[in-house]
């Protein structure tokens, strides 16, 4: 098996069961989900650099950023009852 | 340069439109928690996508521009031996000796060496393969394999040159042809090391432990048709 090929699979784990896990402790709120399967994706593409090594996932690494970013600052500004 | 992944861009792509689909079901629904795995799966959707559009196998690109950079080499001692346009190409296997022989005569194998050099009317540049051969040395290490099998492990599952091969052999003329040569091996053809060549000869000649010549090659779409004749010595 392709180095790549095993890390797709356990990337995709990882987002399955924490997607899981969510639903069996009755998380309604989708920006949880979505929080967590974009800080699964930063840390196992840190932790195992065989997918940055043979692709460019500059762009989508920004957008997903800037998306993880957004739904903190609103959940912030939530807490602090400015929205 | 991008050589793009097919199977990670069906696949994010596949992910990601049914990620849209439920995402839409479930606004339409108001079903929080679908539509939150719903994002899940859509950022691994989006995640496989741009990986397979992206996708280039780091090791292979720095060897792709030095086999770019040899070729110049090679090309130029070529031509300064007269026989850039008029050679003829074998692998010398000889005495645990294994060189690429570019020639434009019949020279013996046996007398040839390393380098450049001139027998006679006729010139030749020797390359050698010692580090290729002790690769593919390992496939033939436990059993000795049908031809066939031999040519695909190396040709298909260990270089991914093509994706299948078809092997004939009529006494010391053997017939190769390599099926659905990889957009890299294509690339890597237009060359005069032509490394799919190379490999397939130099399989050859390992198998039977002999000298093998290029006797035609021709292109037919996206397959590689190699005519080799066994020359032993």
């Amino acid at each position: 098996m392709k180095r790549t090929d095993l890390g797709v699979i356990l990337l995709t784990s990882l987002i399955i069961i924490s997607s899981i896990s969510l639903t069996l402790v009755g998380e309604s709120r989708p920006d949880v989900y979505l929080s967590m399967a974009i800080l699964i994706h930063f840390v196992y593409t840190s932790i195992d650099y065989s997918l940055r090594m043979r692709s460019s996932l500059k762009v989508i690494d920004i957008a997903l950023f800037t998306v993880f970013i957004a739904i903190v600052t609103i959940r912030v500004l939530m807490i602090l009852n400015i929205i | 340069m991008y050589a793009l992944e097919y199977r990670y861009v069906v696949t994010g792509a596949s992910v990601t439109a049914i990620s849209a689909v439920f995402i839409a079901f479930s606004i339409f629904t108001g079903n929080n928690v679908v539509l939150g795995v719903s994002l899940s799966t859509l950022v691994l959707g989006v995640v496989l996508l741009t990986l397979g559009l992206t996708y280039v196998e780091p090791v292979s690109e720095l060897m792709r521009y030095y086999v770019g950079d040899l070729d110049i080499f090679v090309t130029r001692i070529l031509e300064d031996m007269g026989i850039a346009s008029n050679y003829r190409f074998k692998v010398c296997f000889n005495e645990g000796k294994v060189f690429a022989v570019f020639t434009n005569g019949g020279i013996k194998c046996g007398d040839i060496s390393l380098g450049v050099g001139i027998i006679g009317d006729s010139a030749y540049v020797a390359i050698p393969l010692t580090n290729v051969v002790s690769r593919i040395d390992k496939l033939l290490e436990v059993s000795r394999p049908e031809l066939i099998d031999y040519v695909r492990e190396v040709l298909v599952s260990t270089y991914g040159i093509c994706r299948d091969v078809r092997v004939w052999r009529e006494s010391n003329l053997i017939t190769v042809e390599l099926i659905l040569m990889s957009r890299e091996a294509k690339q890597l053809m237009k060359t005069p090391i032509n490394p799919p060549r190379m490999t397939t000869l130099l399989a050859l000649a390992r198998y039977f432990n002999s000298s093998v010549e290029i006797v035609e090659e021709d292109i037919v779409g996206d397959n590689y048709v190699l005519k080799v004749r066994i020359v032993g010595g």
